[in-house]
């Protein structure tokens, strides 16, 4: 057993939470209707090109990417455009929604799958340039949670030298386990995913990074990269935020990136393996981005579990299926309890980077009195970017910013840690995020 | 649809660790108890009567002010009562009543609410209650009962025999009494043991960390054997030193208060060797025979200057 690898300076350990871990991925129906948000990236809003009373084919352009930082989206299912309309998404903001009437509810959703025959695909005729603009017009973007399009992702300039890329299968956040399930159910397809990525950088190592919570995962992860040369699986200690980027790079190959930088600033490239998983079905089933897999789990979950829904299911149809009573749900979760976000509306629908839902009741949620810091710098110790987290949200509280605070409050990345550990209850990634946005502003 | 339907919106993290600001200052009594004991043991119901009312004190003066100026000031968070056994741990046991309010006005007043309260403070305000009443009320701050002798009888701290009589006058003082306390001083200046043992819970708790205590002690320690080493006949042994006097409560309790020392490692190092330099140096060369009080205090109005210029390592800032 190699020995376990991880970032060094911080962290933390809050209960890990993964109940769904050991239940298999299992498949919906399409619902009664389907509401995709034209928004579900990093960057700029794509264009909608369809109209009130259209009919769609599963896989035909719902909204066109607005730029090369865009992103396309298209139909998960065969249907009609009902209705264009702004509409509350999961995370709280308000969005542009395509509502779609399915031509087939109720059918199963894996019998939808079933009838995408598998291509066979041959890695040398591909070009590059061929893989990236596939991948540009499937509309894939980070799964991970980010949403960052992959083909930007994947296309760094000729100036930095790509020498590693990394598969990011730490899945750190409580509760979490669809990308576990992944790599247990489909380890062979996502081999076969980063084969097509190696296509573009050839000859350059592959590092699989997996927490090592998921023994199951590490195990067949291992197995099918075995047969493959120049794919390794790197066991990870389970710490909270392993999955970091940054912390991912540092644990797997000990580089730092920058601060301000990118990973490709240390010639690496991460991609999460349900974005890896996505990338193959574009080439060997021809599929844009359509689905993905959703945790569904927390208190109020009796049988939590891991379910591969088409992008635009709303809340309610999982509350259903799930037999989640609505009366008593009073927190619910687009993500984990650590970096996911409160939501407001069961009709809200899932989207590219929804990799969990989670329903607790008002016994899950500390209210919170937040009371004077104490200085004693648990928020300092446990940072994983080494960031002075309660001098500079003493600042920012003041609005006060000096040069050393403006110069590192951005290389923040949000992962809470510092929250999760102040006696004063004190919403210190809060305060922070509140920070990169007045110095955005500034600039 | 009514409040109670409504879904509760946050920001993230949703779960926390659960520390909180009471369980730190509650588990500081409880590391103090040990400390106590031995104080309770050597001076008897004196020494209870002055940590009863520094206590009360602090915690009535907090509350009136919680009451008058600002209603969100928790006074029964522990941090007064903290400032309150703390303070009771640098007055002599006979201390009159008065001396032991005016203390806590000090230390509650002008040591912390005229800062802002819990948090904000610059200085420990049990160190700048005692250095007020020592220049204030020097007679009252230098007539130290003798431990285990009840009648009254009040004699110098070894420090003050030292600075008094020279070392010949220390020479009949054994190691072994000074660490267990049967020594004058004040309430917690007597058992160099009994602070240790209270220190390791909080260690075990990650509530203090090892940086100042280590720095702070090994630099007396070093700084004094270096003048010993030179002249045996004029300066007293290291060990002697190190047990005397204030030096296990201020470098483990005074000097390790949250509020008052730097963030980082590497800040609480310096931090921690510039109150060993200072105690030192007014130990051996000063007019006072102790130092720990004024060294703790100058090294505090650094800490903002520390925490800016040696901060936690960041990531992607290596060379």
């Amino acid at each position: 057993m190699l020995q376990l690898k991880t970032f060094p300076k911080g962290g933390i350990h809050p209960s890990q939470q993964k109940i769904s871990a050991q239940a298999s991925i299992t498949y919906g129906e399409i619902p009664k209707q389907l509401l995709i948000p034209v928004n579900q990236h990093i960057g700029r809003t794509a264009n909608v090109v369809v109209k009130k009373n259209d009919v769609v084919k599963r896989g035909q352009l719902l909204a066109q990417a607005s730029g090369f930082i865009s992103s396309n989206v298209h139909a998960p299912v065969d249907g009609k455009v009902m209705k264009v309309f702004r509409f509350s998404l999961l995370g709280g903001a308000i969005g542009e929604v395509i509502q779609i009437q399915p031509d087939e509810p109720g059918k199963s959703y894996r019998e939808v799958l079933e009838q995408d025959v598998e291509l066979s695909v041959d890695l040398n005729k591909l070009t590059a340039e061929e893989i990236r603009k596939r991948i540009q017009e499937a509309g894939i973007v980070g799964m991970g949670g980010a949403g960052f399009p992959t083909h930007v992702k994947l296309s760094p300039p000729p100036e930095k030298k790509i020498d590693a890329l990394i598969i990011n299968g730490a899945e750190c956040e409580p509760y979490i386990t669809a990308d576990h399930r992944i790599m247990v159910e489909q380890p062979a397809q996502i081999i076969q995913g980063i084969k097509i990525l190696k296509k573009l950088f050839p000859e350059v190592p592959v590092y699989i990074g997996i927490e090592d919570n998921k023994p199951d995962a590490l195990n067949m992860m291992d197995k099918a990269a075995a047969q493959e040369e120049g794919i390794f699986v790197v066991p990870l200690k389970a710490k909270y935020p392993q999955g970091g980027e940054k912390q991912l790079i540092k644990a797997v190959l000990n580089r730092e990136v920058p601060s301000k930088g990118l990973p490709m600033d240390v010639g690496v490239i991460v991609q999460n393996v349900a974005t890896v998983l996505a990338i193959r079905n574009v080439f060997y089933h021809n599929r844009p981005l359509l689905e993905r897999v959703v945790t569904v789990s927390g208190s109020l979950v009796e049988h939590p579990g891991n379910i591969l829904l088409p992008i635009g299911t709303p809340v309610s149809y999982i509350m259903d299926k799930f037999n989640i009573d609505r009366e008593r749900v009073r927190l619910l979760l687009a993500g984990g309890p650590m970096m996911g976000r409160t939501c407001h509306s069961f009709e809200s629908p899932i989207s590219k980077t929804t990799s969990a839902l989670l329903f607790f009741d008002e016994k899950a949620f500390v209210q919170r009195q937040e009371n004077p810091c104490l200085r004693c710098g648990n928020c300092v110790s446990v940072c994983p970017m080494g960031l002075d987290v309660a001098i500079y949200v003493q600042m920012i509280q003041k609005n006060k910013l000096d040069d050393y605070a403006k110069e590192h409050i951005m290389d923040c990345i949000e992962c809470g840690s510092c929250t999760y550990v102040c006696p004063a209850n004190r919403r210190l990634v809060h305060w922070m995020r509140l920070g990169k946005r007045i110095i955005k502003r500034e600039n | 649809m009514e409040a109670k339907n409504l879904l509760i919106m946050d920001s993230s993290p949703l779960g926390l660790a659960g520390e909180s600001t009471r369980k730190i200052m509650y588990s500081v009594v409880l590391s103090l108890l040990p400390a106590l004991g031995v104080s309770f043991w050597m001076f008897g119901w004196a020494a209870v009567r002055v940590v009863v009312l520094t206590s009360l004190f602090c915690i009535a003066l907090e509350a009136l002010i919680a009451k008058f100026f600002n209603s969100k000031i928790d006074y029964l968070d522990g941090s007064a009562l903290v400032t309150g056994i703390l303070l009771a741990m640098n007055l002599p046991s006979n201390a009159p009543w008065w001396l032991l309010l005016i203390g806590s006005i000090v230390a509650i007043i002008i040591g912390k609410q005229v800062f802002g309260g819990l948090g904000q403070n610059i200085f420990n305000p049990a160190l700048v209650a005692r250095v007020f009443l020592l220049i204030s009320f020097p007679l009252q701050m230098t007539s130290w009962p003798v431990p285990g002798q009840f009648d009254g009888t009040t004699g110098a701290t070894p420090l003050g025999i030292l600075k008094t009589e020279g070392v010949g006058a220390i020479a009949k003082l054994k190691t072994a009494d000074l660490a267990l306390g049967y020594v004058g001083g004040s309430l917690g200046e007597i058992s160099a043991l009994a602070l240790l043992i209270g220190a390791a819970y909080l260690f075990y708790k990650k509530y203090i960390t090892w940086e100042i205590p280590v720095s702070f002690i090994g630099t007396v320690f070093v700084f004094t054997a270096i003048f010993y080493w030179i002249n045996p006949q004029q300066y007293a042994s290291p060990v002697f030193h190190l047990f005397s006097g204030g030096l296990f409560l201020g470098a483990l309790y005074m000097a390790t208060d949250m509020v008052t020392s730097p963030i980082s490692g590497r800040a609480k190092l310096i931090f921690g060797f510039g109150c060993g330099f200072f105690t030192a140096l007014i130990r051996l060369f000063g007019s006072y025979p102790e130092g720990v009080s004024f060294a703790i205090l100058f090294m505090n109005a650094f800490v903002p200057l520390l925490d800016r210029y040696f901060p936690e390592k960041k990531f992607g800032m290596q060379s």
